[in-house]
Order: structure tokens, then sequence, then C-alpha cells
């Protein structure tokens, strides 16, 4: 450090709420980031809330957010405040009582969702936007501090996914990849909001990879960042699950691998250069977005201490990656309804069964185009040493016919899919060893079809799940027993996170329109 | 000369301000541009010698470039013809609008027409003193556009509605008798732009009235007077109007209506005060226009002889006494006034403005379309009986001792929300803490009229009245 840097500093004690060694260590008594730590664990060192005394858990407050249907928000805490967001809005609420403090409204607000949540940097919250924007707003008022265009609104872009803050940057996807609106990964200066870099999830003319797709198919090719990945400092790579190629059922119109669709890229985090990837599923012609958490651990992995990267996809397998180098470890199934593969090569490459995609019939395609799971984050034990995750079984029926691509944010399938009358859906939530991808225990949530809510595994050996009945449940993280549960009387759609303020733990999570904590009896 | 003499000893009947286009203005005839929404309308057109039939209005505007004028006219309209289009044929049997144009105020009789009709057909004058060509004038790199341009006749329907025309006239076209080319910020010209036309109905409306006991639209000492200004047209100057309507309205009012409203609106005795915190009955233009031009029947408002034109001005005044600060006209250096915030009033420290400033007081970034000029001036200069809230003083004594002092964002019964003094946001349990005291008076100093010159508070109020988040 420079002896001007030096006396910079000491002259301006600025009060960072919260610093990057924070965000680095996220001590469990705060939640600061979507999925709680970089390597996207979930699991929080808490342990107040025990199997032991599970039972014994009540809601201690509840926020309604006004306007609000189906949040999608994971909170952070940090300082006591909670802050949580639907699309165009952020909350700033006390974490103890659930009392507003300020709130923000982006004016004019263009209406369209999810927003999943926030990421904190010093004194910021930011956001993304229903109308691209990123946003950078005081943390302790709510004022407005900057805001940068991510993308054109009226392209049809917009940006649903929580930022990601590492250090002096915010790292931003960006949605849909539905409309054959082609994706990318930026870094912006957390600062000023100037751009930093931008990788193009679809190579352009010259790039490699344009050539996994046929004519100028890759124009329109899709390939979102529409959920928040994770992040190795040590190795100062960034993990971004990327979506679909577009249009999403019919492949006729871009024959190839269509990279970097429905991968786990790897990114350096200082140029935003790629330093690998790995594509679950090449040519996919089932709407499987790859965005899915990847779960990085460091763990022994055949003898050998390895960094690994574990990621449950959509289209049914789970995958164990080394995640400096992208090779692929192994791979096995985490769902019984699975009819499109019959197996992964070596590398990991699926084995396609002939005729498994869509027709104009209606081919039945396992798991469903609604995916094996989807946005509800996994999670990771390490005492365990078990990989948790929300499973669907059950098929879907898909169709194709020929689509034109229209500018302006119209979509761009090639059709879709209706649930199969002969495999109903049905969610899970499923333990499976982090190695072998082993079905350890499962817990059926019944009568919940798609979607839900996802995992939260703590200290207190507790794995915390939602689902779209409305049921906030803990089971037991070795048994998959159910210890407690809570109708919050709204379908959950969000993940749950944990936290503690003076000596108490709390888990709190979005559920419906309402923001619920919950804690032990005081 | 003796015609000249008349028209600089009478004042021009209007006035309005031609803002510069804040952004490209597009002629494509649908007056959907950022631009042409933020123009301000010049006004209600008048019907000099209406005998009968519909008084259809006319929204129209005026913008400038380095490059051009801009001109827009809205025409509601039940029956829409034309049908000539042989250039510079009669256009003005149609459904026509026009713009005569005097660059200079000291040559009136200098003046250029511009008559466009529904479908697109133009006819030129040049009305000049140098002018030795034709009757009829080829203007240079005129562009236009009407919402029915086409090669085709337009015959009457029934889902006539309304129709526009949109057009850029190069500045170039009046370097010979215009002081500067481009104006410059002040420059003043005379115009008036004018609609006729039709087979049904065809009323003729002008911008400025035209005094009996001429009878024609080549009555240039009748044209009305235009300033062009340096500053882009905002939200502010849209919503504004035309302030000079609003000024000579508060002269009017001021004339006839204090007796029982109070001067300036502000107390009245008779009637109610019309610009005060109150709830009021009657809000838009129309409404309030009838209340002056038909009185209120069962009360003492009585029905007003003034013409139209100034019932209308009254109606503006009126309107400008309720807006928020943005939409009022406001005098002052507002640069001057942006330093003063910063440096001088200190006002920065506790306020913030676009990312920038303090956190302790409310974020003035959309301060003046929130609150009215008045409510800006006595936040300034006439101390509040309490404290907002969000904003009310709060020392809290912690169970150890320790202080936190700040302003409470939110409390109930069992806990406080604190941002404190020292830029921190503070959780405490009512039962964690002590004592909680509150101040009493807001942190807010109301003695800027004392602490600052006349001159300084009135530029800070410049600069706060155009603090709008979309400026």
């Amino acid at each position: 450090m420079t002896l001007r840097n030096t006396l910079l500093l000491c002259a301006l004690p600025v009060w960072a709420q919260v610093s990057y060694p924070d965000l680095l260590k996220a001590p469990p008594e705060q939640w600061l980031h979507y999925n709680g730590q970089y390597h996207g664990q979930r699991h929080s060192a808490l342990n107040q809330i025990t199997a032991a005394n599970a039972a014994k858990v009540v809601p201690k407050w509840m926020f309604h957010v006004p306007g609000a249907r189906r949040l999608e928000s994971v909170p952070i805490v940090t300082g006591g405040v909670m802050y949580i967001s639907q699309p165009n809005e952020v909350y700033a609420l006390d974490a103890r009582t659930g009392r507003l403090i300020w709130q923000y409204n982006r004016q004019p607000a263009l209406l369209k969702g999810p927003n999943r949540g926030v990421a904190v940097y010093g004194t910021k919250v930011y956001m993304g936007t229903p109308d691209a924007f990123l946003v950078a707003l005081d943390a302790r008022t709510g004022s407005l501090l900057w805001e940068t265009k991510l993308a054109e609104a009226s392209d049809g872009y917009w940006s649903p996914a929580a930022p990601l803050a590492i250090e002096g940057k915010v790292i931003m996807g960006i949605a849909p990849s539905d409309h054959g609106l082609n994706g990318w990964l930026d870094a912006y200066d957390t600062e000023t909001g100037e751009r930093l870099w931008r990788f193009h999830t679809i190579p352009r003319p010259g790039e490699p990879g344009n050539e996994t797709w046929a004519g100028d198919s890759w124009k329109t090719g899709g390939g979102g960042t529409w959920l928040t990945g994770t992040y190795d400092p040590e190795l100062n790579l960034l993990y971004w699950g990327t979506g679909n190629p577009a249009p999403d059922f019919d492949g006729d119109v871009r024959k190839g691998d269509n990279l970097y669709t429905e991968c786990v890229i790897a990114v350096d985090a200082s140029t935003g250069k790629l330093k690998w990837y790995f594509q679950f599923t090449p040519w996919d012609v089932h709407d499987w977005d790859s965005v899915e958490v990847p779960i990085l651990v460091d763990a022994e992995y055949k003898g050998r201490k390895r960094k690994l990267l574990a990621h449950a996809d959509r289209n049914g397998y789970y995958y164990v990656l080394d995640r400096v180098t992208g090779e692929f470890l192994t791979g096995t199934p985490f769902v019984d309804n699975l009819n499109w593969a019959s197996g992964l090569t070596s590398k990991g490459r699926p084995i396609r069964v002939p005729g498994v995609i869509p027709s104009l019939q209606g081919t039945k395609t396992c798991p469903a185009t609604s995916g094996a799971t989807n946005w509800m984050s996994p999670a990771y034990n390490p005492a365990t040493g078990w990989f948790y995750v929300v499973a669907q079984e059950g098929c879907g029926i898909n169709t194709k016919s020929r689509d034109t691509f229209r500018p302006g944010g119209n979509p761009y399938t090639g059709t879709g899919y209706i649930e199969s009358p002969e495999e109903p859906w049905q969610m899970y939530v499923r333990a499976l060893d982090l190695q072998t991808g082993k079905r350890m225990w499962e817990y059926k949530q019944v009568n919940s079809r798609r979607y839900g809510a996802g995992l939260l595994s703590t200290a207190g050996g507790l794995i915390f799940a939602g689902d779209d009945q409305g049921f906030l449940t803990a089971l037991d993280a070795r048994s998959g027993k159910p210890l407690w549960s809570f109708n919050t009387g709204q379908a959950i759609s969000a993940s749950p996170m944990t936290y503690a303020i003076g000596g108490k733990q709390y888990v709190a999570l979005c559920a419906g329109s309402n923001v619920v904590a919950f804690g032990l009896p005081d | 000369m003796a015609l000249c003499g008349i028209a600089s000893a009478q004042a021009p009947p209007v006035e309005y301000r031609i803002y510069r286009a804040p952004s490209p203005v597009v002629i494509d005839g649908r007056l959907d541009d950022r631009a042409w929404r933020l123009a301000p309308p010049v006004g209600d057109f008048v019907f000099n010698w209406h005998v009968s039939g519909e008084k259809e209005p006319t929204v129209a505007k005026l913008l400038w470039d380095d490059e051009n004028l801009y001109v827009s006219w809205r025409c509601t309209d039940r029956h829409i013809s034309a049908y000539e289009l042989k250039r510079h044929g009669p256009v003005s049997k149609d459904d026509c609008v026009e713009i005569f144009v005097s660059p200079n105020p000291n040559k009136v009789r200098n003046y250029y027409t511009f008559e466009i009709n529904v479908i697109g057909t133009m006819l030129n004058r040049c009305r000049t003193d140098w002018w030795t060509g034709p009757p009829t004038w080829e203007p240079e790199g005129v562009r236009y556009r009407t919402s029915h341009h086409g090669l085709e006749k337009k015959d009457e329907s029934p889902d006539d509605r309304e129709w526009v025309v949109e057009a850029a006239i190069p500045l170039r076209n009046f370097a010979r008798d215009a002081a500067h080319t481009p104006p410059r910020d002040g420059d003043e010209w005379r115009l008036n732009l004018q609609r006729l036309g039709g087979k049904t109905n065809a009323q003729a409306s002008t911008w400025s009235p035209i005094p009996p006991p001429a009878r024609s639209f080549h009555t240039p000492e009748a044209f009305g007077k235009v300033i062009f200004v340096a500053q882009p047209a905002t939200a502010a100057s849209r919503a504004a109007g035309n302030p000079l309507d609003a000024a000579a309205g508060r002269e009017l009012y001021n004339r006839s209506c204090t007796g029982c409203h109070g001067l300036d609106g502000a107390a009245g005795d008779r009637g109610p005060a019309l610009g005060s915190q109150r709830t009021f009955l009657r809000r838009t233009t129309e409404e309030l226009f009838d209340a002056i031009k038909n009185g209120i029947k069962g009360t003492l408002m009585p029905a007003s002889p003034l013409p139209d034109a100034d019932v209308y001005k009254m109606v503006a005044y009126i309107r400008s006494l309720r807006a928020t600060a943005r939409d009022v006209e406001v005098p002052g250096d507002p640069e001057r006034g942006g330093e003063i915030f910063r440096t001088k009033g200190q006002c920065a420290q506790c306020h913030m403005i676009r990312g920038r400033g303090g956190l302790l007081g409310p974020d003035l970034t959309n301060i003046a379309a929130e609150r009215k000029l008045d409510d800006l001036k006595s936040a300034l200069t006439v101390p509040r009986p309490h404290p907002g809230r969000g904003y009310v003083p709060v020392t809290v004594v912690l169970k150890d001792g320790s202080r936190i002092k700040g302003v409470v964002k939110n409390e109930h019964n069992t806990s406080l929300q604190v941002l404190g003094e020292d830029s921190r946001l503070h959780m405490v349990m009512r039962a964690e803490a002590q004592a909680v005291e509150y101040g009493e008076k807001s942190l807010m100093p109301a003695d800027y009229g004392k602490r600052l010159s006349a001159a300084e508070l009135q530029d800070l109020l410049a600069y706060l009245s155009r603090q709008t988040r979309d400026q």
C-alpha cells in the first residue's frame, strides 16, 4: 500500500456496514448473501434450534409486503437490519421485530417479476429491476445513490436475480432465456456502478463456441443468467449456471451443442474471462435451464482432497465436478422418472435416448420441463456430508412447432409442455451423498406438485424446507424425519435463511406476500 | 411606418416561451417524443369571428434547437376532410393549420407563412419588404408530417376524432430578418398559429386573438410574442403551462377576486382561500373555468364578465397556487442556490439529492414534485410546531449508560428504530433502554430568513424548485 493510500484511509474513517472481509467470512449471526456464503452451501453454524427443541419453534413476527403475491426474495440480515425485496421495491426491517425502517419504490415502475433479493456491500444495498437496471441504495435511508442500465428493457430484458457482491464488484446476471435474447454475466463497480466487464454466454462470431450454433441461430440463442451463482475467493472464480437455448423446444433451427447454454461457467472475477465450462445438456430441447445453484465444497474425493462443485440439474442428474479444472467426476440421476438419457459418458455428456424430443403430437419427457429441480436453492451439510435438494418426480408431454423470433421481449419458445396424465408431479426433499449422489432419505411434500421453496441446513442438525402448500417444515438432517411445521397460509416460493441477534436464533423466509421470522419461545 | 407604430404601441395579447428541445424530435406526425411531452402548450385558441357551431380545441406547441423551429398542432375534430394535393394549392379550404412567423419584432410586417392541410399539402408565402418573387415561396428543408399524410384525399368519417401536424422549419429560412440565427436566449419574435377549414364546421381559430375590425389571419400586428429560452423543456415547464398566463392571471385575480378570496388567494373571508392548505372541490381547468365563468349557484360566487381568455389566465394562476414547486416559475439562480445548499446553507449535511448528501433529513431528490413552493419557503423560514414523522429527534439511554442520539424512523410500544447521528441504524427494544428522550423541536433550522440574504434564499428556492426525479 502506498503512503498516499494509507493517509487516505486514516483520514476518512468511513463506517462500512459490510466490509469485504465480512462478506468473505459471512459470520453465522448475519446472512450476507443470497445463498448465505460465497460457497452457496446454505449451511449455518447457528445451533440454538436443534432436532431436540425444534418442536417448540414459534413465529416471532410477520411483515406484510404491500401488493406482493409470491415473494421469491431471500432476506439479507446485517447489523440487526433485514433487507427484503419485491420487483421495484426494497424494505429495510428491524430483524428482531419486523418493524419497517424504510422502503424504496422505483418510479415509474415496470411490472415484471419476480425479484429474488438484494446484495449488500459497504453502506449500499444493490438490486436489479424489472426495467433492467442495477440500483444502489443507501443502506440506512433507502436513498437512491445511482442506477446503471444493464440492458434495454424495451428489448425484453429484465433483472430478477439477487446480485452477488465480491471485493469492489457487484456481479449481475440477466433474464430471460425464453425470448431469444442472449445473456451475459456482468461486473459493476460497487462505488460508481460503472461496468467493469461482461462475459457473453453466447459466443459471437470469431469467439470459440460460436461454431456450436447452426447458421445465425446464435443471434437468438438465449442463455440467460437469471439466478445467483457462487464464488471461490481463493481461485477468484465465479461459478454461474446458464439458461436454456432458444427457441426452447424446437432444436431443429439451432443444430449443434449451443454453447454456453445449460452450462456452469467458471469466470475469472477480475477479468470476466472464461476459465472453463461444463455443459450439462448439449442441444437441449426441454427448457432445462442449468441456473440451479452450484454448491462449492472442499472434501476428500476418492482419497484425495479436492475442490468440488456439486450441482443438481433441472435435467434430473446430480453432478460432481472438479471446480479448479472443470473435470467431470461423477453424475447420477436424483429422480426416478428420467427417460431422455440412458446415462452419462466418462466425460459427463448425456447418452441421449433417441426420440425423446418434443414433437407435433407431444412426447413424454421425464423429468418434466418444470424441472427435476429449479431455482429452489439446494444445501450441503458438512457434518453429514450430504447434499440436500428439492426434487420433482413426474413427466411432461412436450410439443414443438416452428416459432418466429420477434424482438421486443416476445416469447420465442417453439411451443411447450403440459403435465403427463400418467406420471403426475410430486415434490420431495432428498438427501444425496455428496460423493456418489446416492439417495440417503427422502421426505414427500404431500400435495405439492411443483416448484416451492429452497432449503436451509443448520448446525442444529436440521433442514428447513418450505412448500407450495404454505408449510415451513424442519426435517432431521440425518433421517429426514419431520420435527416441526408451521402453516404460513400462502404458497412458499423462496428459500429460508437464518440469523441471530442478542444470542437468539431466528429462521426467516418470504411466504407468499409476507416475511415471517421464527424462533424459540422467549 | 404608421402600421409599425401601431404594432409597437400595442402590447402583444399573448406570450409564450419556446424552450429548447430536450431530446431529438422525430417528425412522424405522432407527437409521442419525449420533447413534445415536455413542451408546454401555447394556450387555448380563440374563435375571433365565431357565429355558431362547436368550438373544437387545438393544442399547439413550439420547440427549437440550433437548426430548427419545431411546431405541432393537435386538433380535436369530428369532421376531418381535405382534398388539395397540389403544392401551394388553396389548402385553407381543407382542414388546415398555419404558422405565420415574424422573426423581427420591430418589423412584424415581414412575415413568412406555412400552411399545411391534414393530408400533407403545404402552401408558403414570404410577405416581406425584400421579397420580389412570386406570391408563393419555397422555404428550404422544411420537414413535416401529418396524421393523414399521403397522396389520398380525406373524406369525413364517423370515426373522426382528431388530427395532428408536426413540422421542423430550418431557422436559416428566417436569417434575413432574425437578429440571430440560431436565436439567442431571450430573443423575441412574433408569430401566430391558426387553424381552419374543412367541409363541416370550418371554424377559424387563432392562438393570438385578432381584434376587430380585422377579418384576416394576415394581421401581423396582432401576432403573439414568443421568447426563445436556452433552457430545455422539462417536466416543470410542461406542468407550468404558460407561466406568463399565470402571471397575467394573478393581476386579474388581485384586481377582482380579493374581496372574497383574499390577496393572492391566501386568506378568504367570504370565499375559500384558493391556495391554502385545504381540500378543494374544484381542481381541473374545466371545473375552475366553469366556476369563474358561470359562478356557483346558491353561493355568493358571481359569474365573471371577463373574456374567456382572461378567465383562463385566472385559472392558470389559481392552479399555480396549488401546484407543487416544480410547476411554478421560481425566480433566482438555481446554480447559486445549489452552491448555497452544499456550503453556506449546510443543507447537504442532512439532506441527500441524487445520491449526495447527509442521511438524517428527508431525501430531497424529488422535493419539487412533492411540495408546494410556499411549503419549501416556510420549511426554511418558519419553525415547525413539531418534528415530522420519521424525523423526531431522540436520545436513547441504554442500560449500560451509553447513549444513542438520532432520529426515530419507526417506533411502537416495544421497540424503536433509530437512525443515529453516527450514520448507523440502531434497533432498540424499549426493555433494553433506561430512558428514551424525545426532542420537541425539529433538527431542521428554520432561520434561513436570517442566515441567508433575500437573494440567497431566493436562489436556494430556485434550486429546490427544480429538484425532481425525472429532471
